[in-house]
């Protein structure tokens, strides 16, 4: 939709479907900072046909820049035609589970997202956080309960996964359950290798 | 040339046309119009006939159920209806295969119908970010312990938001507004809530202006709710037309109870494929 400013300019907007986009869930569910930001450098794990990716890029705005990994050729192809068209995006066709093979491309990053709804999530997230996150840089991660352990509870699940993090040094700072858009999912935001507040 | 001869010498045929004195009669008939009338009567005579020597040569002791099992109401004779089976009337005249093959044109009509309604509800799911559905239930849990609260179990959980802190002390000082730097009444909400800087500011909209956007999008939250229920009522009348078509079929069947929505649920017995 465009809108008319005062000055004769416009400014398009267009949605960001939160039951397509877990990352806009979370925004529309009242996470207090999702860490990505104007200038930042985003490392987007599970980055799919790249619809949450356009959106991503867009707030981190030109002098930012987002490294979207997908495995999917499939899906890839869709990503890399969106890539086109935003030259802060750079697709990378590569499992997430090797961050090796894409080291050569990725630079240190402030923020990991990750929806990659795999069993192991935790140790690809760390292993990628290990490899490419700065100190203090932030993690913001999607959980589908189903994905990792459906013989017990979401909740459990989703703390199970927060402990996991917390043993690789990524320190939790916020978990917020995406219902009504997502069922059983939760995004969690951590901080990796924070440092302790001097003051106090 | 002969043939040529003959082409030039024909004179063009005219129709004898109804005399004046007859136009009462209407159109003069012709033998072609004739055919028709005759073959029309004698068809209507053998009926007649065939009618006539039914009714002679019946039987006394004929008994149906459906002698009976109908009733009249006000003059008109209705027959006993059964799940599944069409009236007796239309059942006599149909065969049950072309009966199944309307049965799957309606199913396919209700589904388009309803694959239609649920393009729309998507839609406007998309647009209508349902982002006051319901309240979320702030908790803040300390890095040790992580007894947080798990929400009733249920279909629709409520959202449950969870901050970390770092010690005891700082979880039992816990508090939303000063968490979040926002104002302590607007913690509630969790989309567009703004942070204190931009309250002092005065960035935020003013009420008045987005009166008539509420309105706009209280009508479409109208509509998407009576959208789902159309899907809900749509989806169960295909179920039950695919119950019918079912029924329709061969093998033996039991009823073993019904689905939610009131359909009821028939289990085939399995039978062996040679």
């Amino acid at each position: 939709m465009t809108v008319d400013n005062a000055d004769g300019t416009k400014t398009e907007y267009r949605v960001w479907n939160p039951f397509r986009s877990k990352l806009a869930a979370g925004i529309l569910g009242g996470l207090d900072n999702i860490h990505i930001g104007p200038g930042k450098k985003v490392l987007y794990l599970g980055a799919a046909s790249g619809t949450s990716v356009s959106h991503v890029a867009d707030i981190v705005g030109p002098t930012g820049l987002v490294y979207a990994v997908e495995f999917s050729h499939r899906s890839g192809r869709d990503l890399i035609n969106m890539a086109k068209k935003r030259t802060n995006v750079i697709p990378i066709i590569e499992d997430a589970r090797h961050p090796h093979k894409y080291r050569m491309l990725v630079s240190m990053v402030d923020v990991v997202f990750a929806d990659v709804a795999q069993p192991d999530q935790a140790r690809i997230i760390s292993m990628n956080a290990h490899m490419f996150l700065k100190q203090g840089g932030h993690i913001v991660i999607s959980i589908k309960a189903n994905c990792i352990d459906s013989t017990v509870d979401a909740a459990t699940v989703f703390a199970r996964e927060v402990k996991k993090l917390q043993e690789e040094k990524i320190k939790p700072r916020e978990q917020l359950t995406l219902e009504p858009y997502e069922r059983d999912h939760a995004m969690v935001v951590g901080e990796y290798r924070s440092q302790k507040k001097k003051e106090k | 040339m002969s043939s040529l001869r003959k082409a030039v010498r024909t004179r063009d045929h005219k129709e004898r046309s109804q005399p004046a004195a007859r136009a009462k009669y209407g159109l003069l008939e012709k033998h072609k119009d004739y055919v028709l009338r005759a073959r029309d009567f004698h068809s209507k005579e053998k009926r007649l006939e065939a009618l006539r020597r039914k009714a002679a040569m019946r039987n006394p002791d004929e008994f149906y159920f459906g002698m009976i099992n109908s009733r009249t109401v006000k003059g008109v004779t209705k027959g006993k209806r059964k799940y599944g089976k069409n009236d007796a009337l239309q059942a006599e005249e149909l065969t049950a295969d072309f009966l199944k093959t309307l049965k799957t044109q309606d199913i396919n009509y209700v589904t388009h119908q309803r694959l239609i309604n649920k393009s729309k509800v998507d839609k406007l799911k998309e647009t209508l970010h349902l982002v006051d559905a319901n309240s979320t239930t702030a908790n803040s849990s300390s890095s040790s312990s992580f007894s947080s609260s798990s929400g009733p179990s249920g279909l629709s959980k409520p959202k449950q938001h969870i901050v970390f802190v770092d010690d005891k002390e700082e979880a039992q000082s816990f508090e939303p507004s000063e968490h979040f730097d926002t104002l302590p009444e607007l913690v509630d909400r969790t989309f567009n809530r703004p942070r204190r800087k931009t309250v002092e500011e005065g960035d935020v909209p003013d009420r008045a202006g987005l009166k008539p956007l509420n309105k706009v999008r209280e009508q479409h939250y109208r509509e998407l709710s009576s959208r789902l229920d159309r899907d809900a009522g749509l989806r169960r009348v295909e179920m039950e037309m695919e119950v019918q078509k079912n029924l329709m079929g061969k093998g033996a069947r039991k009823k073993i109870g019904e689905y939610p929505n009131g359909v009821p649920k028939y289990k085939w017995k399995n039978e062996r494929k040679k």
